[in-house]
């Protein structure tokens, strides 16, 4: 590693994520090699890693349904590309209906997909069983079968986009934090970072959860937010292949996908819980937070409706990472108002992975042809004037986060990975690594799960560390009596 | 409100002033329309890329010869104002956001003249106060600028009361409406009463890739003005070729189903497009959409007429009419009341 940045560039990503790495990677495609991204840490290390890696091509507008759809075609052809693997495959996913008003919801969505050229077809809750053995399908009023929504690895193919960013002559450079935005003019002039200053043209800030304070150096509002994010890794159970297909289950705010054999269930909670109201540490690379089964219940409620057999299925790992909300749902892409060449990616709300690549495309084209051309409507809509810039205090914002905001434990406390545990992580101290490690490895000539299972290793370290963790338990075990909650819901 | 009279809370629409020597010129540059209007005239235009894309969909009101109010929607407001400042370039004239500082109340309705009448002395006849015409009067003892121009398809006025003013302009209307039949109306009520006039909706029916030819607002540009514009130079190359894509106005036989946003649109069996915005028409008692359609040897009014049309809705094919006006008022006889 060179002790110094390049003097000047053309273009500055900073952020190492899909993000920052798809946007990296498409400027390359357009010809534009002299590109440098910034990351302070390692490349995936603060959102992207931990990412489910759900790649669905529907979305709630025409625009962002384009970019996922592109999405989906990219990573199907990064490895070929590129030679690195991603774990790209399409299972196909499911979504189902538990009542005949979201039946009819899911078929405005399958008639929707026609206009966007994406295959979706209205299945009977018997098919859907077919497609997904261990399903409880007798409560359900119907599904969506998409046979070729994705699903990837998210380190894998970021390093992917990295590896065809710099084979397009992109300078990657970990380990660099960013320090200052310097403008003049109202537009960028460049970017003090912990190893020097580069003197550009362009800054794109893909910073994730810190995208809000990266764009506060430059006068730019970011409007985002973290929040803790959930999921559960089962021991591998009967019934569950390689496979399978994504399952959604919005009326139960969940979703499932396979994982070495186990299932992965996490979901998105009615009332959320945010993180990050001091500012998020600088520091928290390959991290995650503590468990909160608590706060998990009623996703694994849910869960043991739709799939009776995880209620005894040994849990491997319980992963708590943050991610970025934005006030309306909706990702921040495109230039900012407040300050020329100054552009944003960022505020995915958990479906980074998917519209990572579409959205470094979409931003790379506008940097390149000086105006957007497919990405109408993305920052006007959370861009709603004073609100932009409410502070990060989670008592005063409107949103509904401000009734789940609890007292967050302080950064001092938070499980944290050593540089060392990021991609070259050694497994030591974690009483789980060895045998997640030893299945991945052996377990089969897929791409991806190695990274993957290390990924749920480090989070077992991780909580560990912060000595909530025990021995494996199955989710009837766990701190709820799930079995007398469930029955008298069911048979509903 | 079709009947008797409606009252709207417009307060969040976006109010900008472009003040100073250079902004009528700045102004003609950035929009398609003409607005180098007498002081008073209010002019529905759009500002639009250099591709000839719809950036900007608003009304301009002169206040003065070097003062203008920009009304656009409360979505649209960073939008907006980042897309008039950066083309300002070198000119004289500054642009504020007052948005905060001014209350709008929306009257309207074929009643709003009755009710309005009995708040304030200025003449509020169609002579006096024509459509697309502004200016200060007192009403319910407050200094208040009525605008007549709305997004509902009626006769109406859009007033614009300092915030401070505006509970007590709120509470007269209210009590000089009691034997008016004057009810209440939101946002819904709006969508759904512009959508049956067709009137169009900036990020969802126009945008950056659309044209106003295409979107079917050609009325509101004029290339033959003095002043060069933004997006002119694609819209001269675009006017004489056939319309490959074209906004349409679509209406359900079946008064059942609704329409949201993305329903495919089917000419004779064949996927042609699909729908930008749908809403329920309660006047017309059904649902309503506007969508593009494409035809590479353009829209044109046979391909419109010679079609049978079906709009698809969970699954269903349902038939539908197509059109290019509006289904309700197409001459715009209630708006010049």
């Amino acid at each position: 590693m060179s002790d110094a940045v390049p003097g000047q560039a053309r273009v500055v990503v900073i952020g190492g994520g899909i993000a920052g790495c798809s946007v990296a990677y498409h400027l390359a495609k357009l010809g534009w090699r002299d590109v440098v991204l910034l990351e302070r840490r390692e490349l995936s290390c603060g959102t992207t890693w931990h990412a489910a890696g759900l790649v669905g091509q529907l979305r709630a507008t025409h625009n962002l349904t384009r970019l996922a759809k592109y999405g989906a075609d990219l990573y199907e052809r990064l490895e070929a590309e590129t030679g690195q693997a991603t774990g790209f495959r399409r299972p196909g996913s499911l979504s189902l209906a538990r009542t005949t008003e979201r039946m009819h919801e899911l078929a405005r969505l399958a008639s929707m997909a026609r206009c966007f050229d994406v295959d979706a077809e209205v299945i009977t809750p018997a098919e859907a069983g077919r497609r997904w053995p261990l399903l409880r399908t007798d409560d359900l009023a119907g599904a969506v079968w998409l046979p070729r929504d994705g699903r990837t690895n998210p380190i894998d193919t970021t390093l992917a986009l990295a590896k065809g960013a710099r084979q397009g002559g992109v300078t990657i450079l970990e380990n660099t934090a960013v320090t200052a935005i310097r403008t003049r003019g109202g537009a960028v002039a460049g970017v003090g970072t912990s190893r020097g200053d580069i003197a550009c043209e362009v800054v794109v800030n893909c910073a994730g959860m810190w995208a809000r304070d990266l764009g506060a150096m430059a006068g730019v509002a970011v409007p985002l937010h973290a929040s803790e994010h959930f999921y559960i890794v089962t021991e591998p159970m009967d019934g569950v292949t390689a496979d399978l297909p994504v399952l959604r289950d919005p009326d139960g705010h969940i979703y499932v996908r396979e994982e070495v054999g186990g299932l992965l269930m996490g979901g998105f909670e009615p009332v959320a819980k945010p993180w990050g109201m001091e500012g998020i540490p600088a520091d928290f690379a390959f991290s995650l937070l503590p468990e909160d089964w608590d706060h998990f219940q009623v996703l694994m409620e849910q869960a043991i409706v739709r799939i009776p057999a995880i209620e005894s299925a040994p849990v491997r790992s319980h992963v708590n990472g943050p991610e970025s909300f934005t006030p309306d749902g909706r990702y921040h892409l495109g230039e900012a108002p407040e300050c020329r060449n100054f552009f944003v990616a960022a505020g995915f709300n958990s479906i980074g992975i998917a519209s990572g690549a579409g959205a470094g495309k979409a931003v790379a084209e506008w940097i390149v042809g000086g105006e957007p051309r497919w990405t109408s409507g993305t920052w006007t809509s959370a861009a709603w004037r004073h609100f932009r810039r409410i502070p990060r205090t989670c008592e005063r914002a409107p949103w509904r986060w401000s009734a789940a905001c609890t007292p967050c434990t302080g950064p001092s406390s938070r499980p944290r990975r050593r540089a060392a545990c990021g991609r070259a992580c050694s497994m030591t101290g974690s009483p789980r690594a060895a045998p997640a490690s030893a299945k991945s490895s052996a377990g089969s000539a897929r791409t991806g799960t190695r990274r993957r299972a290390r990924s749920l290793s480090i989070a077992i370290a991780g909580a560990a560390r912060t000595g909530s963790r025990g021995p494996p338990r199955s989710i009837a075990r766990c701190a709820r009596p799930w079995g007398s909650s469930i029955s008298r819901r069911s048979p509903s | 409100m079709r009947e008797a009279v409606g009252l709207f809370d417009q307060s969040s629409f976006t109010k900008l002033r472009l003040e100073g020597p250079d902004a009528a010129a700045a102004l003609g540059r950035l929009c398609a329309g003409d607005v180098d209007v007498p002081v008073g005239r209010i002019v529905y235009t759009q500002m639009l890329n250099r591709h000839g894309g719809i950036e900007c969909d608003l009304t301009v009101t002169r206040l003065a010869e070097d003062a203008y109010l920009v009304v656009t929607a409360a979505a649209a407001a960073t939008h907006d104002a980042a897309w008039i400042r950066r083309n300002l370039g070198e000119a004289r004239a500054v642009l504020t956001d007052v948005t905060a500082a001014t209350a709008v109340l929306g009257v309207m309705g074929p009643r709003s003249r009755d009710l309005l009448a009995r708040l304030t002395r200025a003449d509020l006849s169609a002579a006096e106060f024509p459509y697309l015409t502004s200016r200060e009067v007192w009403l319910a003892s407050a200094p208040v600028r009525a605008s007549r121009v709305t997004y509902v398809g009626e006769l109406g006025w859009e007033l614009y009361v300092p915030a401070e003013f505006a509970a007590g302009v709120y509470d007269a209307l209210v009590e000089a409406g009691q034997d008016q039949g004057l009810a209440h109306a939101g946002y819904h009520a709006m969508d759904s009463l512009r959508i049956e006039k067709a009137y169009r909706s900036w990020g969802h029916d126009i945008g950056p890739e659309d044209t106003p030819l295409q979107a079917g607002l050609g009325f509101a540009v004029r290339l033959d003005k003095a002043a060069p514009f933004i997006g002119r130079e694609a819209l001269l190359a675009l006017r004489d070729r056939p319309l490959s894509r074209r906004l349409l106005v679509f209406t359900l036989e079946d008064p059942q189903p609704l329409l949201y946003h993305d329903e495919p649109i089917w000419r004779d069996g064949a996927l042609v497009g699909s729908i930008s915005s749908g809403a329920y028409g309660h006047t017309l008692g059904r649902a309503v959409g506007l969508g593009y359609v494409a035809h590479p040897d353009g829209v044109t009014e046979a391909f419109i007429a010679s079609g049978r049309w079906e709009l698809e809705v969970a699954g269903e094919r349902l038939p539908a009419r197509a059109q290019l006006t509006p289904p309700y008022d197409p001459k715009s006889i209630r708006v010049r009341g």
